[in-house]
């Protein structure tokens, strides 16, 4: 996983709280890196996992809620401080379409060790369409906040219903979404 | 500062370290990419610049601009490929160095003589020489004062020798690859190639020319030996006729010379006795004034005189054949003898002037030089009365004659044009042929011009003819000034 998403949790932590639960978090938590995270390095994914886990028992939230609401977070901490333009898209279904071929594909030509999940948008109308989503972190409930954060971005909030899961066994999780102007 | 925020300020230090860590190793990779883009693209421009070169010989070898022109721009290119900072090339012949071009220098460079060359490649395998192993000092001082301390050698070979050296003279600064003056020695080789190539093209074209030339005199000589013979052949054949049929011919015209002078005095002796015969009343001239009733021998006298004038058209004809038939087959009869060429068209111009008088207008150029050849003046007097009577009566009605003779080197040119109907090409490939005529029957017998072709070949000339249909015909006759051959 790379640092930025671990600088993008620590924000959310002092955000949401503070300093003395993050740094509770991090003494909670076995890190070979000490919790100390640069933004172009990378790191072990088990460190995002105990962390995030570690965090919503210091919440009191479910797990489920938590990673919800920092998917949210994290996609407002990408667009203003990410390595890739994403202001220029008018809409998410936009976004969605250039995500793989266009934005993880500059971010592999800047970080090539990187592992970027997999995202395919298929319109079905100019409001609606499906979203399959593929990584083998299998953080689909951060991808969902993410497409709310996105969403909110835009100007627009989203219907998703989570019609197969990977956790249930399919080989990937798909979203039937619709779009509506705020 | 509180404990919570001490413990982050330490994360962040350590962070921060991290990613100047991170920084480093990235500018190290970025500086490192650069230095290999740089090696790539120095090493693509050399390339290109390799290519060009050789794009550019490539293209001298495909043009024919002449040996200088050739060795000039290839010398031009090799100076700019190496960086040389002047060249000079050289033609060698005989052992000697005949032109010798500088480029891309003001100063003269001291001349070499083939010695010093021979010398530099008897104790030099490389083609790159020091300036000072010429042993010349006048070269050294030179080359010191424009920076100059080495030349490229390039020798083009053709057929085998040197016929060219090009000199490449080079700075201390100047730096190349090995295989750089590899490609300039090559590019020198193709040079020579294609210089011997053009030479060989050059040759063959002229060869070419040659045999095309021998082999259309020979093809003209070929016609002109067929023609001569079917002329001797036909020249035999009109011999013997002309010798069967002249006796006969001969006692026949004597005869009939005979039998008109009888014819003449049985009419007179038969006028008499007519008179007689209506003077008196016995029974004999009864009879006599009868038989003059049935027979009508006033008629009678008159048409034997029509069939004896008829008889005598006849003879007359036939003996002219006969005589054109001699004239065909006669060997060299007359004399040889000098004689002037307008004196002979004149003289010949008053016998055949009551022919040509209601039909033509004669307009005469004759070169003021009046020039005289050596040979039989009747037999070209025949063939120029020949000229002026075909074209005479190839007039429908009238027009004109232009008889123009010139004196040129070593023969004399008579050329006889007329305005009459003109000729197409299928008459006039026949024109010289025995017995061709496009007169009816018994108005021509084909033979004079075949005549006149014969007798201009005897005088060692030559005899042609150009026609146009609507336009008219014009005979060229040329005559040598040497002596008659046969």
């Amino acid at each position: 996983m790379m640092g930025i998403v671990f600088n993008a949790l620590e924000d959310f932590v002092l955000e949401t709280a503070d300093m003395e639960t993050w740094n509770a978090v991090i003494d909670a938590s076995d890190l070979k890196s000490g919790g100390v995270y640069t933004f172009g390095a990378t790191y072990d994914d088990n460190e995002i996992v105990c962390l995030a886990t570690n965090l919503c028992d210091q919440l009191g939230v479910s797990l489920e809620d938590g990673l919800t609401l920092f998917g949210q977070y994290l996609f407002g901490f990408l667009i203003n401080k990410g390595p890739v333009e994403l202001q220029e898209y008018e809409d998410t279904q936009s976004l969605l379409t250039n995500l793989e071929n266009v934005v993880h594909r500059d971010v592999k030509r800047l970080h090539p060790n990187a592992y970027t999940p997999f995202f395919k948008y298929t319109a079905e109308t100019h409001d609606t369409g499906t979203l399959i989503y593929n990584s083998k972190r299998q953080l689909c409930v951060v991808a969902g906040g993410l497409l709310q954060g996105a969403a909110k971005n835009y100007g627009q909030s989203v219907e998703m219903e989570h019609v197969e899961c990977m956790h249930d066994g399919a080989d990937n999780c798909k979203w039937q979404v619709s779009f509506f102007k705020l | 500062m509180s404990d919570a925020y001490k413990a982050a300020y330490e994360r962040e230090k350590q962070a921060r370290l991290a990613a100047e860590k991170l920084l480093d190793e990235k500018s190290r990779e970025v500086q490192s990419s650069i230095d290999m883009i740089q090696y790539q693209f120095n090493d693509l421009m050399a390339q290109k610049k390799e290519s060009d070169y050789l794009l550019a010989v490539s293209r001298l070898t495909q043009t024919d601009q002449g040996l200088r022109k050739s060795v000039n721009d290839y010398t031009t290119e090799s100076m700019q490929f190496l960086n040389a900072k002047c060249s000079r090339y050289s033609f060698i012949s005989n052992g000697k160095i005949t032109i010798s071009d500088i480029i891309g220098s003001d100063d003269e460079l001291p001349k070499l003589g083939i010695e010093s060359y021979q010398e530099i490649y008897k104790h030099h395998d490389r083609s790159t020489v020091m300036i000072s192993d010429f042993n010349n000092q006048e070269l050294t001082t030179c080359c010191q004062e424009l920076n100059i301390n080495r030349v490229v050698l390039i020798p083009i070979k053709r057929f085998g020798k040197v016929n060219t050296v090009c000199e490449l003279y080079l700075t201390q600064d100047t730096d190349f690859k090995p295989e750089t003056l590899d490609q300039c020695q090559v590019a020198g080789y193709q040079i020579g190639a294609m210089l011997e190539r053009n030479s060989n093209q050059k040759k063959l074209e002229k060869s070419y020319l040659e045999i095309k030339s021998s082999n259309d005199k020979i093809k003209q000589a070929q016609a002109q030996l067929v023609q001569s013979e079917k002329m001797a052949s036909l020249g035999q054949l009109a011999a013997g006729v002309a010798h069967e049929i002249n006796n006969p011919i001969g006692f026949v015209m004597s005869n009939f010379s005979t039998l008109r002078e009888y014819t003449d005095v049985i009419t007179e002796y038969f006028s008499y006795a007519s008179q007689l015969a209506e003077k008196t009343e016995d029974e004999t001239a009864s009879v006599m004034k009868e038989m003059d009733e049935n027979e009508n021998f006033t008629f009678l006298f008159s048409d034997i005189n029509n069939i004896m004038n008829d008889c005598d058209d006849g003879l007359r004809r036939v003996k002219e054949i006969v005589s054109n038939l001699k004239s065909f087959a006669r060997g060299d009869e007359e004399v040889t003898e000098e004689f002037e060429i307008n004196q002979c068209i004149e003289n010949t111009i008053k016998v055949v002037w009551n022919e040509l008088k209601y039909k033509v207008r004669l307009h005469k150029d004759y070169d003021p030089n009046n020039p005289s050849i050596k040979g039989h003046e009747g037999q070209v007097g025949q063939v120029i009365m020949n000229m002026l009577v075909n074209a005479a009566q190839a007039m429908e009605t009238d027009g004109d004659i232009y008889i123009h003779t010139k004196a040129q080197n070593d023969h004399v040119t008579i050329t006889i044009r007329d305005t009459a109907k003109g000729m197409p090409q299928s008459v006039m490939d026949k024109i010289f042929d025995p017995f061709y005529t496009t007169k009816g029957v018994n108005e021509g017998t084909g033979l004079g011009l075949s005549i006149s072709h014969g007798i201009i070949e005897k005088h060692g000339g030559k005899i042609s003819v150009e026609s146009e249909e609507g336009v008219g015909t014009c005979f060229t006759i040329e005559l040598p000034f040497t002596e008659a051959q046969d």
